[in-house]
């Protein structure tokens, strides 16, 4: 019985890997393909004849290594600044007590509440009478923004884990009181800290249509844009398309292995105090 | 090293809370100072003042001849030991113990023989490279400790160290830690709720309750001569035994309608006290028209408490310390005695203690 429901379980597991992966298999498959066999039907992994060709297209021939640069630029820095921003204003959330601070943190959470295409157009009309439309800097501004209510929410949680007497001891010790937080509180936060840049990154690195609100300038675009635009009206490189797609993935992914072991303890942060 | 002063030290908290009140307290220069007290009695607070870990509403606080009343932790030349050691995860204990040297940028050389000193004087060389984690319960006392020596500090703060140590552990740390201060003799303040902590350490204690000092002493004095009911009840394991209304006269005491002769009464003016009893000043005697019906007896070992209540109207609960081999049961009606020079008397209402 027991046997069964394992095995079971693992006919079950096996078949959503499957469907998990094999249309990534297939983008790969698609990225591989000449030219002339786009619409073949055929299901071999790798196909006739495979070829590089379109990741030396997207490489040489499209400005993808400038929409790569752009989006390094907003997802780094939205990373450092919302981490920096997050960091600190959590530690005041977790440790101090002051007028607002509840309505503070409950006015971050109701944000969570609605849907970030609900904000477009006042966010719009902010950037415009900032003048940060059709620049990095507004995208940066946004994405930090968004971000923001999550990272605060999660490291303030963290915080509340790490016993108050640590930081006595730092200042008694000598520090003052943002020596302790730098000193020992930031140490002992990493797995936090690691969990909210890797939010803050990811946001800014896939997001679309906050992009494609702000920014028109060609030049500007980032990744998830630059990848709109190679899908044609009338005719689509497919092969283009699909190497495209796995080059934007290529970081992600790296990243995502790198801090694989922070994962796992970070996902669960900020809900249950240790 | 220094003497540390609070003078007219008052410490409300948020919504009118009131945890000292015009508070005067002197260390003196190189003692060992112990506050003791229920919790909630004050006792942390004054430690954390000390500290500069809280702020005081009114009053001035003195290290040495400098008030330090509104200066920062780190400028009061004083070291900490926290309850739970509040060692830092992240580091090991070598660097621990360095953190505060290290903040004040002292050479590397005079950092590293410091803390090697520090590590061979509590025996704990072998674990300098290991994160606290790795360490027992003791050793990260041990450690703890050894972070406050290297810093040099003019004044030792402990916040209940032994209090999360099993009972053997804590009866070698107490050692331990008296003897550092007879070795280094620096002016230490340390706070404990266990006054078996409070007797052996401290060469003055002070107990406090509700705020406000009960009584300043050596601790013999303390237990001897108990500066109110209060004191007579907190200090002592098991407790003072208690007997209310006793009627003093000329002669003597009327114990539960028992008479009892009482050498010296004469310097008690006549009136209705409560008698404060030591478990110890009381023995068994089967002559003796004191009775009691024993309702428990716990052998300890070297040594039997034996709880009854008294055979009279009122019923007052009577603990005995006596020998191991005591004779009584369960349910045994026996006589007692005690020793009238050890009777302490406390005034009826305020619990002052009456000297006769």
């Amino acid at each position: 019985m027991k046997r069964l429901k394992s095995i079971l379980l693992h006919l079950l597991l096996v078949g959503i890997t499957i469907a998990t992966i094999y249309p990534i298999l297939v983008v790969i498959s698609v990225s591989l393909r000449p030219s002339d066999a786009l619409y073949s039907t055929s299901l071999s992994l790798i196909p006739d004849g495979a070829t590089l060709d379109a990741f030396k297209v997207i490489l040489t021939d499209k400005p993808f290594l400038l929409w790569m640069r752009n989006s390094l630029i907003v997802s780094l820095s939205v990373t450092i600044f919302g981490v920096a921003l997050a960091s600190t204003a959590g530690y005041a959330f977790s440790r101090f007590r002051f007028p607002g601070r509840r309505v503070g943190m409950i006015a971050l959470l109701v944000t969570q509440m609605f849907p970030a295409t609900m904000l477009l157009l006042p966010l719009y009309v902010l950037m415009r009478k900032l003048g940060l439309v059709d620049s990095l800097l507004g995208l940066i501004v946004a994405y930090t923004a968004t971000v923001l209510p999550f990272t605060v929410w999660t490291l303030k949680g963290y915080y509340d884990t790490i016993p108050r007497d640590l930081e006595e001891a730092a200042m008694v010790d000598g520090t003052t009181q943002i020596g302790a937080f730098v000193r020992v509180v930031l140490p002992l936060a990493r797995p936090a800290l690691m969990i909210t840049s890797l939010f803050s990154f990811m946001s800014g690195w896939s997001e679309f249509i906050v992009a494609r609100v702000i920014l028109s300038s060609q030049s500007l675009y980032t990744l998830p844009l630059g990848l709109e635009g190679l899908a044609g009206t009338f005719q689509t490189e497919w092969a283009n398309y699909s190497a495209g797609s796995l080059l934007v993935c290529l970081p992600v992914v790296l990243l995502f292995l790198s801090l694989n072991r922070f994962l796992v303890s970070g996902l669960t942060l900020g809900g249950v105090k240790g | 090293m220094a003497e540390v002063r609070l003078e007219k030290v008052e410490k409300i908290y948020a919504q009118d809370k009131r945890v000292l009140h015009n508070l005067d307290l002197q260390v003196r220069d190189g003692e060992f100072l112990v506050l003791v007290g229920p919790s909630g009695c004050g006792k942390s607070t004054i430690l954390r003042i000390i500290a500069g870990l809280e702020d005081v509403t009114d009053g001035r606080l003195l290290i040495g001849d400098r008030d330090v009343t509104s200066v920062p932790p780190r400028e009061r030349d004083i070291a900490m030991v926290f309850q739970n050691y509040a060692l830092y995860p992240h580091l090991t204990a070598f660097e621990n113990m360095a953190f505060g040297l290290r903040i004040r940028k002292r050479p590397k050389p005079e950092i590293e023989s410091k803390v090697r000193e520090a590590a061979s004087l509590l025996s704990i060389e072998p674990l300098l490279e290991k994160y606290p984690k790795a360490l027992s319960g003791g050793e990260r006392q041990r450690v703890a400790l050894g972070r406050a020596i290297v810093r040099d500090p003019q004044v030792f703060l402990f916040d209940e160290p032994l209090s999360n140590l099993d009972a053997k552990l804590r009866s070698e740390m107490r050692a331990e830690i008296t003897g550092l201060h007879r070795r280094l003799g620096v002016t230490t303040v340390y706070v404990t709720h266990d006054q078996v902590e409070a007797m052996t350490m401290g060469q003055r204690i002070v107990v406090l309750n509700g705020g406000v000092i009960q009584q300043i002493g050596p601790p013999l004095e303390v237990y001897n001569r108990p500066a109110n009911r209060f004191v007579a009840g907190f200090i002592g394991n098991p407790g003072m035994n208690f007997f209310e209304q006793v009627r003093v006269g000329e002669r003597g005491m009327d114990l539960g309608g028992v008479p009892v002769e009482l050498p010296g009464s004469s310097s008690i003016p006549a009136g209705e006290f409560t008698l404060g009893l030591r478990p110890e000043s009381l023995s068994l005697d089967p002559e003796s028209p004191l009775r009691m019906r024993v309702d428990l007896v716990e052998p300890t070992g070297g040594e039997a408490f034996v709880y009854g209540q008294l055979e009279s109207e009122n019923g007052h609960r009577v603990i005995m310390k006596a020998p191991s081999d005591v004779q009584a049961a369960v349910g045994d009606v026996v006589g007692f005695r005690f020793d009238p020079g050890k009777a302490h008397f406390f005034d009826a209402v305020s619990g002052d203690r009456i000297e006769r």
